[in-house]
C-alpha cells in the first residue's frame, strides 16, 4: 500500500505528450488523487480534458470549486484559475493575480500541496519554458515530500526542470519512461 | 519606513497565530477572516505584513490589538479583484440574449452584491450600450470600501495587458456589432480610461452584500466571489441572495463555482456550464 496521499504533476511547453503517456500507463489504478497543473490557454475552456481522457487509464476532470477529491481520479487545474487544496479533502480555485505570468501557477499549487500533504506528497515537474514550479518543488522538498524531475535532456524545453535543479537536489531525475516506471512503483 | 525581518510566505503562519489574529480582527474590526478558505486568506495576511505594515507577525498582532491599522485599508487586503473584462464570454453572450428576450414591461433590476474593481460592472454597461438595452435596466452595485467606490465611479483604468485580454474576450462575444472594446476607452498616461456616459442607471451603495441587502432583483451577478469563502459562509450568502431575488430571477456565479455542494436551495440550473441558476 502506498504511503502517499497525493500525486501532483506540473508542466508547460512540451509536457503534453509526457502527461498523456503517464496517464495512459496508469492501469494500476493509483491509490491517490492525481493533480495536474499545466500551463494552458486562458480562454479555452473545453477540449483539453477531452484530449487527455482519450488515452488515460484513469478519469481526468476539471474540478469545480470546493469539490471533494477522490483517489484514482485526475484533476486538471481549470483554465484561468489557480488550484489549491484545503482541509476536508477539498479543492479550492482562485482568480488571484497571475504568478510567473501564469494562472494556473504551478508554484502556487505545489506550495499549497506541500502545505496540505507534507511528506505524503509525490511531485513531478516536467518540460516547460519558464521557471514556474521550481519554488514549489523546493517547498515540497523542504516538507519532506518526494520529488521527481524530468531529465532536462529528455525535455522539449528544459527551463522549468533546470530551474528546479538549481534549487533542489531531487529524489529522482528521470526520463519519461523512468518517471512512468517510478510512479508505478511508488503508487501501488 | 519599516524594515521587514524578512519576506514571509503563507505557510509560515501557524494555526495558532491565525487563530489569534482572527480573534483580534473580530473584536477590533468586526469581521472574521476564518470565513475565508485556507490558502488565499493566508496569502493576504502575508501580503499585509509584506506591505510594510509590520515587521513580523508579532508586531502585526500588536498593531491590530491597538487598532493602529485603518479598517478600510485592512479590509482591502481581503477583497479579491476580477481578472479582466468579459471573462468567460459565453456568460455575457447568454446574458445579452436573456435581456433581449425579457419582457420590457418593468425595468430589469440587476444587482452586483460585491463589486471590488468594476470590471464586471462595466462589462455589463458596455453590453447594455451595444445592445441598446441601457434604458431597460436598473443596476445596483455594492462596493465595500470608499477608495474602490470612488475609483469605480470616477474612472475605470485598464492596464495595457488587461486591455489586451479583455479585447480578446470582447471579440469572442461574437456580437456582430461595429465596435471594439477600445471604442469605449481613451488612452491615458497610466492605461486605458473608460469614457463617461455609462453611469446614469447605476446606483452605488457603500457596504457589503450581507449588511446592505436590496430586494426584488431580477438578476444577481456574483461571479467568482464564493471561491474565497468557506462552504458555510457561502451558504449563508446564497440564502441572503435568494431573499433578494424575485421568483424566476437568475443568479450568475463563476463557471467553476457550481452549487453541487449546496443542497436545499430553490435554484434550478439554467446553464450550469456557465454558472447560471434560476430561482424557482
Amino acid at each position: 500500500m502506498t504511503k502517499y496521499k497525493a500525486l501532483i504533476i506540473g508542466g508547460s511547453a512540451g509536457s503534453f505528450q509526457v502527461i498523456t503517456k503517464i496517464l495512459a500507463s496508469m492501469d494500476y489504478n493509483p491509490q491517490v488523487p492525481v493533480f495536474l497543473v499545466l500551463h494552458r490557454l486562458k480562454h479555452v475552456r473545453s477540449g483539453f480534458v477531452e484530449s487527455l481522457n482519450l488515452k488515460s487509464k484513469i478519469k481526468v476532470k476539471e474540478p469545480y470549486d470546493k469539490e471533494t477529491y477522490k483517489k484514482g481520479l485526475a484533476y486538471l487545474a481549470p483554465a484561468n484559475y489557480h488550484m489549491y487544496f484545503d482541509y476536508g479533502n477539498k479543492i479550492n480555485l482562485s482568480t488571484e493575480p497571475m504568478v510567473n505570468h501564469s494562472r494556473p501557477s504551478i508554484d502556487l499549487s505545489f506550495m499549497a500541496a506541500a502545505y496540505m500533504f507534507q511528506n505524503k506528497l509525490l511531485a513531478v515537474i516536467l518540460s516547460g519554458a519558464n521557471k514556474d514550479g521550481a519554488k514549489g518543488m523546493k517547498l515540497i522538498s523542504d516538507y519532506g515530500g518526494t520529488t521527481i524531475v524530468q531529465e532536462p535532456s529528455d525535455c522539449q524545453v528544459d527551463t522549468m526542470t533546470s530551474g528546479t535543479l538549481e534549487l533542489i537536489k531531487p529524489d529522482f531525475v528521470l526520463d519519461r519512461n523512468g518517471i512512468i516506471f517510478k510512479l508505478k512503483q511508488l503508487l501501488r | 519606513m519599516l524594515t521587514l525581518d524578512k519576506t514571509m510566505e503563507f505557510y509560515e503562519i501557524t494555526v495558532r497565530d491565525f487563530k489569534v489574529i482572527n480573534e483580534i480582527i473580530k473584536d477590533n474590526y468586526g469581521f472574521s477572516i476564518s470565513d475565508y478558505v485556507t490558502i488565499p486568506v493566508r496569502r493576504r495576511l502575508v501580503e499585509l505584513i509584506n506591505s510594510g505594515v509590520a515587521k513580523n507577525i508579532e508586531e502585526l498582532k500588536e498593531k491590530l490589538s491597538n487598532k493602529a491599522i485603518d479598517k478600510e485599508w485592512l479590509l482591502s487586503f481581503f477583497l479579491f479583484d476580477t481578472t479582466e473584462m468579459f471573462r468567460d464570454p459565453s456568460v455575457w453572450r447568454f446574458l445579452g440574449a436573456f435581456l433581449k428576450k425579457k419582457e420590457k414591461v418593468l425595468k430589469t433590476k440587476i444587482w452586483f452584491p460585491l463589486c471590488v474593481d468594476g470590471l464586471e460592472l462595466y462589462s455589463l454597461l458596455i453590453l447594455l450600450k451595444i445592445t441598446g438595452l441601457e434604458d431597460d435596466v436598473e443596476v445596483t452595485v455594492n462596493v465595500p470600501i470608499e477608495k474602490n467606490l470612488s475609483e469605480i465611479k470616477d474612472e475605470l483604468v485598464l492596464s495595457e495587458k488587461k486591455m489586451e485580454i479583455s479585447e480578446g474576450n470582447f471579440k469572442r462575444l461574437e456580437l456582430k456589432v461595429p465596435y471594439t472594446l477600445h471604442d469605449f476607452f481613451e488612452k491615458g498616461e497610466h492605461g486605458y480610461i473608460i469614457k463617461s456616459g455609462f453611469r446614469t442607471q447605476v446606483r452605488f451603495v457603500k457596504g457589503f452584500e450581507l449588511k446592505t441587502p436590496v430586494r426584488a432583483q431580477d438578476i444577481i451577478i456574483y461571479r467568482n466571489k464564493m471561491l474565497y469563502y468557506t462552504v458555510s459562509k457561502s451558504m449563508e450568502i446564497i440564502e441572503k441572495l435568494m431573499d433578494a431575488m424575485l421568483p424566476g430571477a437568475i443568479l450568475m456565479i463563476g463557471v467553476n463555482e457550481q452549487l453541487k455542494y449546496m443542497k436545499g436551495f430553490n435554484l434550478l440550473p439554467l446553464n450550469e456550464n456557465d454558472g447560471i441558476y434560476k430561482k424557482k
